[in-house]
């Protein structure tokens, strides 16, 4: 079983990486500072497993806030525990000036945006989709999961499932003390059970 | 659970997630624009068309893959051509879940030709036979090639300790299962034999070899089946300690597998009884009912036939600046095979031949449009099982220093996590999927 399924999952991926083209006006410095990254987070930043987000066609001040709130900060010397929770992209992180952080943000904001081909449950989307907590979620990501109007929200519409489902959880427990977390503090109304139907919701958007 | 609700969901979702992932690719137009990387010299571009540079890739796993594709991503006019004996690429990286039935071997298997129908790579199952430097020349089964650059990544070979009498034809009994494929499969069926009782012993490669953390990962897997079967392992190191994420492994030796895991380090084979199952060391004498000996190793028998070794040496050695070869111009070696000690800090790892892939391809696309190469610049992730359940990594950046000639750690930037987890679990097998659509797809 598991062979079959794996063959149609690559299937679908060859559809949407050999469509994972270069655009025009790259800003080359942050292709270069950031192109290993693509091993994790996918060919120009198109994740297609469910853990490691999608970073591809962010919006750019998502992406750098992101990375400068996962960087350990020096104070008088001594390591300070970044504002954003993270596993290893601390490590990485410590490695990178502002600037160069900017040039990544700057490159992996502008590769398009390839919604998640991850196979994910249907029942937990339908529940997602009919949650009452919809609208809080919608009324400052869009409807459609891409709020263009501002760029430091991050886009969600498709992203990958279990990433999406654990920064919730993040900001639920206090894990992204981060200068917006405040316009989060909403999810720690909300179960564990429907933030994960939501975030199964908002991966399934295109 | 939660996969395997996502995996029966797979069946009657697919159609509908490939359709939609087209739409969601629509925007974004395929041949229209020019090649980005060399944006800014499209004159060159158009001439590199016309003159049709070459690039040949001997070798197609980590590194040679990744080569090829970011080549065709940087500039499609370039003409690519990836040559490798077999048809499909094995995944070393996560071949030991294979052997624990963790992953299914389809999942690590990789056609070549699925890549190069991807990207418009001109794929050629053949033996790669020899090299005329001069005439810049690649001789293989499927007749010659010319190059104008010439990229060598044939990953490792073992390097075989003849007292030992442990050779080629001894694997089909004693499978090292250290490059992927056939021996994968079947050191996977003898994990699946192991009975109450039964003694596994386990004898890791000595420095350097492919996968610093990989031995012990496989300790801990071989522990994790110990402990469910009620059988016991013994881990035969020749290095002095464990060689990587040392105090992730030993937490999980002493603790996850204290009652059935005997490490056992700075231990020297002197001979192997094969037929009483008896491996014989400096520090006494061990019988097995399964044995895993993982022999020592060099580089990929191919750069010893291109003549890209150096007199006496097991890797190749290359300029840290650029990945070329000492001994040959326009000839670049990446992954495992490089002489890397004298050279970098960097690992023999799946994640550094696809990162150093990336810099070759965006330094030879540089140097066609008329550009200075860049210095390499690239990370390293790697993750590993310390039990079905639990994972851990490690992670470095590095950068070339022109004041040591050596690619080092840049800024400090390199750790390991406090404690194996569930999440590194689960972010490792997400990692492991990525990579190999990343380098492969």
């Amino acid at each position: 079983m598991r062979k079959s399924i794996m063959i149609l999952t690559l299937s679908l991926l060859t559809i949407t990486t050999t469509a994972t083209i270069v655009m025009a006006q790259e800003n080359e410095e942050g292709r270069r500072f950031g192109n290993f990254c693509s091993s994790c987070h996918g060919t120009a930043g198109a994740a297609v497993s469910d853990a490691i987000p999608s970073i591809g066609g962010q919006h750019k001040d998502f992406l750098k806030n992101s990375m400068m709130d996962m960087k350990p900060i020096v104070v008088d010397g001594k390591e300070q525990a970044p504002k954003r929770y993270s596993t290893l992209m601390k490590i990485f992180l410590k490695g990178y000036s502002e600037a160069e952080i900017e040039a990544m943000a700057d490159w992996y904001s502008s590769r398009p945006w390839v919604p998640t081909s991850y196979p994910l449950n249907q029942d937990l989307v339908a529940k997602g989709k009919a949650s009452t907590q919809l609208e809080t979620c919608t009324s400052c990501h869009g409807a459609n999961g891409n709020n263009v109007e501002d760029a430091g929200i991050p886009r969600i519409g498709g992203q990958v499932p279990t990433y999406l489902y654990n920064a919730l959880l993040e900001y639920k427990n206090d894990k992204r003390m981060t200068e917006r977390a405040s316009e989060m503090e909403l999810v720690k109304e909300i179960s564990d059970e429907e933030l994960k139907a939501l975030a199964e919701y908002f991966s399934s958007l295109k | 659970m939660k996969k395997i609700s996502r995996r029966s969901f797979v069946k009657t979702t697919a159609v509908t997630a490939a359709s939609l992932s087209l739409f969601g690719l629509a925007g974004c137009k395929k041949t229209e624009q020019k090649p980005a990387a060399t944006q800014d010299a499209a004159a060159p571009v158009a001439e590199s068309a016309k003159t049709g540079h070459t690039v040949v890739i001997a070798g197609g796993g980590y590194g040679g893959a990744t080569t090829a594709k970011y080549l065709k991503i940087l500039n499609p006019a370039i003409n690519v051509i990836l040559v490798d004996r077999n048809a499909e690429h094995v995944s070393c990286a996560m071949s030991n879940e294979v052997i624990f039935g963790l992953r299914d071997m389809s999942e690590i298997t990789m056609p070549l030709k699925r890549l190069a129908d991807n990207h418009g790579i001109d794929f050629r199952q053949a033996e790669v036979t020899g090299l005329d430097k001069e005439k810049k020349v690649l001789k293989t089964s499927a007749g010659d090639i010319s190059y104008d650059k010439l990229v060598v990544s044939p990953g490792i070979s073992m390097d075989y300790d003849p007292a030992l009498n442990f050779t080629e034809d001894k694997q089909a009994k004693y499978p090292h299962a250290w490059i992927a494929g056939k021996q994968t499969e079947q050191l996977r069926d003898m994990v699946s034999q192991i009975k109450a009782g039964d003694t596994v012993i386990f004898r890791t490669p000595l420095a350097l070899y492919r996968c610093p953390p990989g031995p012990y990962e496989r300790a801990c897997l071989f522990g994790n089946a110990a402990l469910k079967k009620g059988a016991k392992v013994i881990v035969l190191d020749p290095n002095p300690q464990i060689m990587s994420k040392k105090p992730l492994f030993e937490k999980a030796f002493n603790t996850t597998y204290k009652d059935v895991l005997t490490y056992i380090p700075s231990v020297n084979v002197t001979a192997i009884d094969y037929d009483k199952k008896i491996v014989k060391t400096d520090k006494g004498d061990f019988q097995g009912t399964l044995i895993n000996f993982v022999p020592n190793q060099k580089a990929g028998e191919l750069v010893f036939t291109l003549g890209l070794v150096e007199e006496g040496k097991k890797w190749a050695s290359v300029d840290p600046k650029t990945f070329e070869s000492t001994l040959a111009k326009d000839v670049y070696v990446i992954g495992d095979a490089i002489d890397s000690a004298p050279v970098t800090e960097m690992p023999k790892s799946g994640t550094i031949a696809n990162a150093t892939g990336k810099v070759v391809a965006e330094n030879l696309v540089r140097i066609f449009a008329g550009k200075e190469p860049l210095v390499p610049f690239v990370g390293n992730t790697c993750y590993s099982l310390v039990s079905e359940t639990e994972g851990i990594w490690i992670a470095t950046l590095y950068e070339y220093s022109a004041e040591k000639n050596k690619i080092v750690t840049r800024n400090g930037a390199n750790g390991i996590p406090e404690a194996a987890s569930v999440e590194n679990k689960v972010n490792g097998h997400s990692w492991g999927n990525n990579i190999l659509i990343d380098t492969f797809m």
